[in-house]
């Protein structure tokens, strides 16, 4: 693996695949966040449908 | 007799010089007029080749004397495998990177797919350790599909503002029904000069044919 600096490649040091591993967590946690997000808005949406509102309607009004 | 034409030896070298030409007449050059540039001037490129490039650095290129504000271009920008999200993080001057939680990100799309439109917005809640430059759905890694990316970053050199850089991208997605346009920021809640910017994705690498370059806009 290599990093591109000023269009010269340079292999990985130590610290930077250390970096990648930490960065793997935080995307992680970062994701888990976003699909918590996601659920709640699916969710929503299937109650909004329950109470008989259509598709387009919950598009139009909620932009969901 | 007046000269209408100057022969290409009338200069014993290429210096011209206002005792050598009168620099208030105007001319309408057809050749290369190399010197002092003004607008935007090209001040980095970065090429990505082969399938090992994990990150892109643009570093020391900030000069404050000549420009207060850097527009960068990424053109093509495609992930090796599919279903990534960009980011960026900011370069200290000595070279290192900016890794602590001090980013803040906002991130909003429109989009068309097929025959109806949808939105949506993406931000971190608190800070992060890096900056999200992504729509709010993944980048695919088809080429035909790439992004394309414009951004602002204005007087990274001060010591006084948080920095901040503005971006904008228009972006396909994997089954070519998603059309969007992105737009967003991010922030760095730091006040010292900067040194750089970083460029990866959420994980995997950088692939052909994506390309950067930086300008820098004359004061």
């Amino acid at each position: 693996m290599k990093k591109l600096i000023n269009n010269v490649e340079y292999d990985l040091t130590a610290e930077d695949l250390q970096q990648i591993e930490l960065d793997k967590i935080e995307v992680a946690r970062v994701k888990a966040i976003d699909d918590a997000k996601a659920e709640k808005k699916a969710s929503g949406k299937a109650k909004l449908i329950k109470l008989g509102l259509t598709e387009e309607e919950i598009k139009e009004t909620f932009g969901i | 007799m007046a000269l209408t034409t100057l022969p290409a030896n009338a200069f014993v070298d290429d210096a011209i010089t206002s005792d050598k030409i009168n620099l208030a007449n105007n001319f309408a050059f057809t050749g290369t007029v190399t010197g002092t540039p003004s607008g935007m001037t090209l001040l980095a490129t970065s090429v990505v080749s082969g399938t090992g490039t994990t990150s892109v650095q643009l570093n020391n290129f900030f000069n404050d004397t000549l420009y207060n504000a850097y527009t960068i271009y990424i053109n093509n920008c495609t992930p090796l495998t599919n279903a990534k999200i960009l980011y960026i993080r900011f370069v200290a001057p000595n070279g290192d990177i900016i890794t602590a939680s001090d980013y803040v990100h906002v991130v909003s799309c429109t989009e068309r797919n097929i025959s109806s439109d949808a939105s949506g917005n993406a931000y971190n809640a608190g800070e992060g350790t890096f900056g999200r430059i992504n729509g709010n759905v993944d980048s695919s890694s088809n080429d035909t599909y790439a992004t394309n990316y414009i951004m602002n970053l204005v007087d990274p050199l001060n010591t006084t503002s948080y920095k901040s850089i503005q971006w904008q991208s228009t972006g396909i997605d994997q089954a070519a029904t998603g059309y969007r346009t992105n737009n967003g920021s991010v922030w760095l809640k730091q006040t010292a000069a900067l040194g750089g910017i970083q460029f990866y994705f959420s994980s995997g690498n950088i692939a052909v044919p994506t390309e950067f370059r930086m300008y820098g806009v004359t004061k």
